[in-house]
């Protein structure tokens, strides 16, 4: 198991951009250095370090968690109320996992939780001591394509692709969990993936195509 | 959200003793956290339960079947003792929510959650289950969804659990642990119709835990099959539902089990349906005479005039796909 | 100069940017890692009408990580000039924080910020704001509705009333919600006077224009970047209030704040396809033929813009009937205002005329396509105007061939399987793609390479792979060696990425601009004595491959790299135009399509299943087919969901919307939808613009509601006029 990896290189500013506040990244591998201790006065979980003006009350509950993102092992403590949607997105800057609607009714944000589709949307993130989350960022094999993925691009199986790393990442699952049996079988499966661009014709292809491999 | 402190079981007696203080306990969570955001739901201490030893399906001695409160749906619906034995529950859950809700969600969290009602969930508006006595903006708003059967001047909510339906046909059993020990509960008896108190919604005492829920042995064969009826072919929570499990010997029927979904405040017992059947020999006019009877006492509102009777068509469907009998 | 040879242009190519959606590499609106951004969670007015007499933010304030809470009491008075030439409907446009007004349940009353997004959110639910509450007004049936705006051709009651065969039908559709999957977002950061916002938008100029009238800065002070918009279907067509709210919390606080709507935001925060009242009134001969059509027709509006649509203009063109009159009544009521959604006005007219022909041909006894087909307009009679192509005949044919419709029992009820009740219906679909002006820039790089630039968007039709396929074959380079850039207010202008006109507008501009900087580099060569096409005409050298060579002679030549280098040169560049629709138009101009659909209706649940459909289209040419399909068969699960699920329910006590959710706003799943088919005429529309191409995405949803509407009908003997069509309605 790897220890953090994330990059502490700020993307690039604009010219005359203020730069006092290190980015979300450079936050992150900060409190894993310092073992993921929540920093006085700043805010716990959060994308940054704040200021002193942030600082005066105090900070909302909050735990330490160490979890494993796409073979990485990270050590973070996250505000209690933290979704692991919102980790992955606000902290993590993996926003390959979508939200669109932050209500578990919409599939956009599945993510395997030790192996399975899940919504991370619903997922408290302090609850995932020791889980290991694969999201789409770390579906590839390098810069060889998951075979779903290729077989979204190939069948076309995505036109906006919001909801296309759900839709892959629940496709992976089903495909696994093995409700590939017949195109009935992969809708019904899918159904839990919406796609309001209306490619579901495709989705259902490119899982088939994939379940074959 | 409301900020709250959480605190993770490592045994069944950290979590009583959290849950006695006031903890609440959380599972699956789809249902607890998607209320919190929304702000319904504000525990201030939240007791993480799944690494509690409740996760085993097995058959009981008296030859029912034992569902630990933490089994998934997702495992419940696809364990072969299920599969061969209840139908019903499989297909029940297998119907419920999406692939990924199923693989979080657990039987125990399933039969605790609480109603899809739009002014439930909706902070801003009279609901006398999350407010009590701050009236039931349903009963003269948009209520297509709501119940028909079990309701009150308080509430109109409909119970929103697909296996709950089939653990009432089943006439299953909940298993509880408290402060003062086990006990056992009929399913019956353990989802509270709303009456005056809409916001008792189970018959749970301060800080017990659900352990398992049992189904009782049921004579064999066993034919039984969950039937849902929704707008949307998946992904939907019922209009109506009904499960149907019968036991037929020498050409009649000598059990018949029946409740209905998405129609009561509680998942809706069919007796008078089970007792039209009992005794007779499975044909088409059986069950149209005993589906006839599954709306009575229903009180229908503005938008779900059509319930009653789409009610009694889905549970005669049902009937004739469990028993056969064209 | 010679025409190009088409490789890219009609190749089945996978999306250019595919790879980046299927890692999670592309950039949605709220994903730009913005150095220091702070959370917004905007508070929404919990009545539907009235004012508010106090907001208490202590509580909010109280909470560690808020940073500030921004309501009408304290918010700094913003200029809101003016915006012309903008999406913006007539009327006074809300102005965020300026008041204490109520005009809608769901308006932005505050917003609070936050370091971190958990913060911001618990914030939002403790500012307490009080209000003085007065009944709203939502219930179309019960409001007034504004003077009518009229069409006439004819006597059309008076050609009803000689009429041998009348219908009087009237048709209710749902209020409908667009619902991309990705919230409408926005994150903007000041620097100094500048403004710079990352925002979902399918108009990157309108957003700019509005910012800037908004808070009145010069147009070039404001920067909007959207390189990838997650569904739109129309609601981004104009820049909605939260966008505001984010640029002036940045403001407020002197940091970038990204403000996502939540989905029960998106259903006041930005836009929905009104509801209808449609009634409609047809007389016909005892052929079928049309004597007269009358059409009244009342849709939902704000208060405080008047809201309008082309709901009028199929009922003026699409069959060839002497006596029209039309009436198109806005009512205004306590609610947002309405935004065009895909195949606006057309989708809700055509449901009225589509299932109103189907009705009168089975009163007739007449095939409902040779009902249409007696009706076919030889030209534009409501302006005299000949068609540029109207290819609806191939449309009918080739679906009735396609779908086996010859084998189709006309008599209602007539087919069963099982529990379900098997009925097939069609419907002609039609719409009318905009045409405005637009720009694009294009460089050739000395390397052989080449961007081409355009301030449009890509919200899912696939304009960064259409758009390079235009460009390579233009320039004669692969698709590789050409990069499409968009979403940003830096680029060329375009109008906005909907109606159906970016392939026209852009395309047309980017052709141009390609022709041009193709032209200057074979001028070059033609002209330059070292070159081996010195002395060729210009119009026999065509370009392949990134090398410029005499038509029919491809030896003599050589490379777009070589002359450049050879002439020092580091580019080449040209900004190219597309001038609009031509004045004064000399053809009507429309996409068309026929929509064949199989429904089963189980008899006595009343539920409603698509079995198939079919859609055949008469567009134009096709320059990206793999992508045009998606395109179509997203098209008819939109208009799957128009027909069977969409609907949009206020609470009229208190204007609530009490669906506003996907798990209750109902969308067609994967499991509602089995397999469609699209098939497109081969063609082009020489008249339409410099690429022969009509628009799409709009027509494919067209027709789809009244198709399956008839095809109930045909299962059923049971006529449905309301959409959604639900269980109740058939039990």
């Amino acid at each position: 198991m790897s220890t953090e990896s994330v990059s502490a290189v700020p993307p690039p500013n604009e010219p005359g951009e203020p730069s006092s506040a290190p980015t979300r990244r450079t936050f992150i591998a900060t409190t894993t250095a310092v073992g993921g201790v929540a920093v006085a006065g700043g805010v716990i979980g959060g994308s940054f370090l704040v200021g002193s003006e942030e600082a005066a009350a105090a900070a909302p509950p909050a735990g330490r968690v160490s979890l494993t993102v796409n073979g990485t092992r990270r050590t973070v403590t996250v505000d209690n109320r933290t979704s692991l949607l919102d980790l992955l997105r606000e902290h993590f800057g993996l926003t390959g996992a979508k939200k669109g609607c932050n209500a578990g009714a919409c599939g956009a944000c599945t993510v395997l939780v030790d192996g399975q589709r899940h919504n991370a949307c619903l997922t408290l993130a302090v609850r995932l001591e020791g889980a290991e989350i694969t999201t789409i960022e770390g579906l590839a094999d390098g810069d060889r394509l998951h075979p779903l993925q290729q077989a979204f691009i190939d069948e076309d199986a995505f036109q906006c692709g919001y909801c296309t790393p759900g839709q892959i990442m629940s496709g992976v699952g089903c495909v696994k969990e093995g409700h590939t049996g017949s195109p009935e079988e992969i809708r019904e499966w899918m159904s839990g993936n919406i796609c309001r661009c209306g490619c579901y014709v495709k989705i259902v292809r490119a899982v088939e195509q994939s379940a074959g491999k | 959200m409301h900020p709250f402190s959480y605190t993770r079981a490592a045994d069944t007696r950290e979590a009583l003793d959290a849950g006695r203080r006031g903890g609440r306990y959380i599972a699956g969570g789809t249902t607890l956290v998607d209320l919190m955001r929304e702000t319904v739901e504000r525990p201030e201490t939240i007791v993480d339960i799944s690494g509690l030893p409740l996760r085993e399906v097995r058959a009981t001695e008296r030859g029912g079947l034992r569902i630990g409160a933490l089994v998934t749906m997702a495992e419940t619906a696809a364990h072969p003792k299920v599969r061969a034995l209840y139908p019903v529950v499989s297909e029940s859950l297998e119907l419920s929510a999406s692939a990924q809700l199923r693989n979080m969600a657990t039987i125990g969290g399933n039969i605790m959650q609480r109603t899809r009602c739009t002014y439930f969930r909706d902070v801003t508006a009279d609901c006398n289950k999350r407010q009590p006595g701050s009236g039931c903006a349903a009963l003269k708003g948009h209520n297509r969804t709501h119940a028909i059967l079990g309701t009150s001047d308080a509430c109109v909510a409909t119970h929103p659990s697909d296996v709950a339906v089939a653990f009432a046909a089943l006439e299953a059993t909940v298993h509880l642990l408290g402060p003062d020990g086990e006990r056992r509960i009929a399913f019956a008896d353990f989802l509270l119709r709303p009456g005056s108190t809409p916001h008792r919604e189970q018959a749970l005492r301060q800080g017990e835990l659900i352990t398992a829920v049992e189904i009782p042995a049921l004579p064999r064969p066993l034919k039984s099959g969950y039937l849902k009826v929704r707008d949307r072919q998946s992904y939907e929570f019922a209009l109506t539902s009904t499960a149907v499990a019968l036991h037929v010997r020498g050409g009649v029927i000598r059990e018949a089990k029946a409740a209905a979904g998405g129609v009561g405040t509680v998942p809706w017992k069919l007796p008078a349906v089970e007792r039209h059947l009992v005794g007779e020999r499975p044909s088409a006019a059986l069950w149209a005479a005993a589906a006839e009877k599954a709306a009575e006492g229903a009180r229908p509102l503005q938008h779900n005039r059509f319930k009653p009777e789409l009610l009694k068509r889905t549970v005669e469907r049902q009937l004739r796909v469990v028993g056969g009998a064209k | 100069m010679s025409p190009q040879p088409q490789a890219a242009v009609g190749a089945p190519l996978s999306r250019v940017d595919g790879r980046l959606k299927v890692t999670g590499q592309a950039l949605y609106a709220a994903e730009h890692d913005v150095e220091g951004v702070l959370h917004a969670v905007i508070v929404d007015a919990s009545i539907g009408a009235g004012r508010i007499t106090s907001v208490d933010t202590g509580a909010a304030e109280q909470h560690p990580g808020v940073l500030r809470v921004i309501h009408h009491r304290n918010a700094p008075r913003l200029p809101y000039r003016d915006n012309l030439g903008s999406n913006n409907p007539e009327g006074r446009r809300l102005r965020v924080f300026q008041d204490d007004k109520v005009l809608f349940h769901g308006q932005p009353v505050a917003v609070v910020i936050g370091t971190t997004l958990e913060a911001a959110q618990h914030g939002a639910s403790l500012v307490e704001v009080r209000y003085d509450a007065k009944k709203p007004s939502t219930d179309m049936a019960e409001a007034k509705p504004d003077a009518p705006t009229r069409y006439a051709r004819g006597d059309a009651e008076a050609a009803l009333r000689t009429a041998a065969v009348r219908l009087d039908l009237d048709y209710r559709m749902a209020r409908n919600h667009h619902n991309p999957m990705e919230p409408h977002a926005t994150i903007a950061r000041w620097n100094g006077d500048k403004l710079t916002v990352w925002d979902k938008t399918q108009w990157v100029v309108g957003t700019q224009t509005e910012l800037s009238t908004v808070f009145d800065l010069p147009v070039e002070s404001v920067r909007v970047i959207s390189p990838f918009v997650g569904g739109g279907f129309g609601s981004g067509l104009r820049c909605w209030p939260h966008t505001v709210v984010a640029a002036l919390a940045a403001r407020e606080t002197k940091r970038p704040v990204k403000v996502v709507l939540t989905r029960r935001q998106m259903y006041f925060g930005t836009g929905f396809r009104p509801s209808y009242d449609y009634r409609l009134r047809l007389g016909s001969d005892r052929r079928g033929r049309l004597t007269a059509m009358v059409h009244e027709m009342d849709a939902e509006t704000s208060s405080y813009e008047k809201f309008d649509e082309a709901i009028m203009r199929a009922g003026q063109m699409f069959y060839s009937t002497p006596n029209v009159s039309q009436e198109y009544r806005k009512v205004p009521l306590d609610v947002n205002t309405p935004l065009y959604m895909r195949g606006p006005g057309f989708a809700n007219a055509s449901f009225a005329i589509e299932s109103a022909m189907d009705e009168l041909a089975h009163r007739l006894g007449v095939d409902p396509i040779e009902l249409r087909l007696r009706n076919e307009p030889a030209e534009d009679e409501s302006n005299g105007l000949p068609w540029s192509t109207r290819r609806l005949r191939e449309c009918y044919s080739v679906g009735a061939r396609e779908f086996g419709w010859e084998r189709r029992n006309p008599k209602p009820r007539s087919t069963r399987d099982g529990d379900w009740l098997v009925g097939t219906g069609m419907a002609a679909a039609v719409y009318d793609p905009g045409r405005f002006p637009g720009q694009a820039r294009v460089r050739l790089d000395a390397d052989g390479t080449a961007v081409a630039e355009a301030a449009t968007s890509d919200m899912g039709p696939g304009t960064y792979t259409a758009q390079t396929q235009v460009a390579a074959d233009a320039l004669g380079l692969t698709m590789r060696t050409v990069t499409f850039r968009l979403g940003d207010s830096r680029y060329p202008p375009t109008p906005p990425h909907g109606g159906s006109m970016t392939m026209t507008v852009v395309g047309s501009a980017v052709l141009d601009a390609c022709d041009k900087v193709r032209g200057q580099a074979i001028k070059l060569a033609v002209e330059d004595e070292e070159s081996p096409l010195y002395g060729v005409r210009a119009e026999d050298v065509v370009v392949r491959g990134g090398r410029l060579h005499v038509q029919g002679n491809p030896a003599r030549g050589e490379t777009y790299q070589r002359l450049l280098t050879r002439n020092r040169l580091t580019h080449l560049e040209a900004e190219g135009a597309y001038a609009g629709a031509p004045e004064p138009a000399r053809h009507s101009y429309f996409s068309y399509g026929a929509v064949f659909t199989e429904v089963g209706v189980d008899a006595t649940l009343g539920l409603v299943r698509v079995r198939r459909m079919l859609g055949v289209y008469d567009v134009g040419r096709i320059i990206s087919p793999k992508l045009a399909d998606s395109q179509a068969l997203g098209g008819m699960v939109g208009g799957i969901g128009q027909a069977l699920l969409e609907h949009t329910v206020t609470d009229h006590r208190d204007g609530r919307i009490v669906n506003a959710n996907l798990a209750d706003y109902l969308v067609p799943v994967n499991a509602d939808i089995p397999d469609l088919k699209a098939i497109y005429l081969e063609g082009e529309d020489p008249e339409a613009d410099p690429l022969k191409v009509k628009g799409i995405g709009e027509v494919v949803q067209v027709g789809v509601a009244a198709a399956i509407a008839n095809a109930v009908h045909h299962a059923t003997g049971r006529r449905i006029r309301e959409l959604p069509i639900t269980a109740e309605a058939l039990i």
